[in-house]
């Protein structure tokens, strides 16, 4: 996973629920939203939602080690590749790679939102999203507290008698 | 900006004025007119995991903590290189913060300081998420965990739209300026966010078509010609060409 997630953690996010919702079924869609939303909220990349799945699939170990993988390239290519930074960066076939695979990746992130919509169960879960739109597309503002705010909803929600399930 | 960045020089931190390079590392950290101060690993692994704790905002609040402590407050290392080290980062997979992090540390105490910086970087936020991981996928958690779940992940497809047009306009403008280069751009752009709605674990194979299709766009080259700069970025320069190339096409 981290070695393909070009232009941000959002481009694995199909890879990640295909196998880990559909293929291998170690958490619901539910639950692979609930893993989304961990790692937008928390500090740090979304690529340790990983992490969550990774716990998902075999516990404390498992989330340690998918951590563990997905961030080994990051180190790699420091360790291994720093000294080559320049040359990278002045090479033509390399922009030409990434300007052919940048627009790629951007229509990856935002098609990634039908999955991720398509997990939502709830009538009231739409009216949320919506809602979030407004705020994070529409308004500008912070995702965290977006986040944060449909988490506080969701729990009036659940204690109003709402079904919250997976 | 948070208190926990702006901490001044510390008597513990074994700052001097020796050369990296005389310690056999990273000779080329600091050929600049600047004197290079060494920088404790203790001192690494306290701020990098300061900034991997506390760092909330995702990646640009993270690339501009490091800036604020490596660049503007301890200047460690100089502007260009720092601008040099996103770049790089942006040309490569995985997290660009975490990249930066790494490389930043890399260019103050080598590989020692590399890993160091990047397991203190990443270690607290997979110690958080970890620790909610265990909350919110409990066997029976929770009525109102459930439901801070099924509100937060329900918003969570605004975010990815959300971060799409975040990304957008710099890659309009990289794509250039004539008809064809941006009617491509429109197509690479539909065929990735199709693939990302259709067929998840082939998605990747888009990104690389579409990127291997741009190279050959802009040039008549061989792409085995092209693949070899991968080579080159993965350290392999002595080796020859065909090895390079296999590393290449595996990194691919």
């Amino acid at each position: 996973m981290g070695a393909l997630s070009y232009g941000g953690g959002f481009v694995i996010i199909p890879l990640m629920q295909a196998d880990a919702v559909s293929h291998y079924h170690w958490m619901t869609s539910g639950q692979f939203l609930t893993a989304v939303a961990l790692g937008q909220i928390t500090p740090g990349p979304l690529m340790q939602t990983v992490a969550v799945i990774g716990y998902a699939a075999a516990g404390l170990a498992g989330g340690l080690l998918a951590a563990a993988v997905a961030f080994a390239p990051s180190f790699l290519f420091v360790l291994f590749g720093a000294r080559h930074f320049d040359r990278l960066r002045r090479s033509d076939a390399i922009q030409s790679f990434l300007t052919g695979a940048g627009p790629a990746a951007v229509g990856a992130i935002a098609g990634a939102a039908i999955p991720l919509a398509a997990g939502i169960g709830h009538a009231w879960q739409v009216a949320v999203l919506a809602a979030a739109g407004v705020w994070i597309i529409g308004l500008r503002r912070s995702v965290v507290i977006g986040l944060l705010a449909a988490g506080l909803i969701g729990v009036i929600v659940a204690l109003a008698g709402l079904p919250v399930g997976t | 900006m948070p208190d926990h960045v702006k901490s001044t020089r510390e008597p513990g931190d074994q700052l001097s004025m020796a050369s990296t390079g005389q310690h056999g590392r990273c000779p080329d950290v600091f050929d600049d007119d600047r004197s290079a101060r060494r920088v404790s690993l203790a001192t690494i692994a306290r701020e990098w995991a300061r900034m991997g704790t506390f760092g909330f905002g995702g990646p640009p609040a993270l690339i501009t903590l490091l800036h604020r402590l490596c660049v503007q407050e301890r200047r460690w290392i100089s502007e260009t290189e720092f601008q040099d080290g996103i770049a790089a980062a942006n040309l490569l997979p995985d997290p660009a913060a975490l990249q930066i992090g790494i490389y930043c540390a890399w260019r103050l105490r080598g590989a020692a300081g590399a890993v160091i910086a990047g397991v203190c970087f990443a270690l607290p936020d997979v110690v958080v998420i970890l620790g909610l991981s265990v909350l919110f996928l409990a066997e029976r958690p929770s009525l109102w965990l459930q439901g801070a779940a099924a509100g937060a992940g329900a918003a969570v497809a605004a975010v990815a739209v959300d971060a799409a047009l975040g990304l957008m306009p710099a890659s309009w403008k990289r794509a250039g300026k004539s008809r064809a280069q941006r009617a491509r751009w429109i197509g690479y752009t539909l065929l990735g966010g199709t693939a990302a709605a259709t067929v998840g674990p082939y998605l990747v194979l888009v990104l690389l078509a579409c990127g291997l299709t741009e190279m050959a766009a802009r040039s008549r080259r061989r792409p085995t010609h092209h693949l070899r700069s991968y080579g080159a970025l993965l350290g392999l320069p002595g080796l020859p060409p065909w090895s390079r190339e296999a590393w290449a096409a595996l990194a691919l």
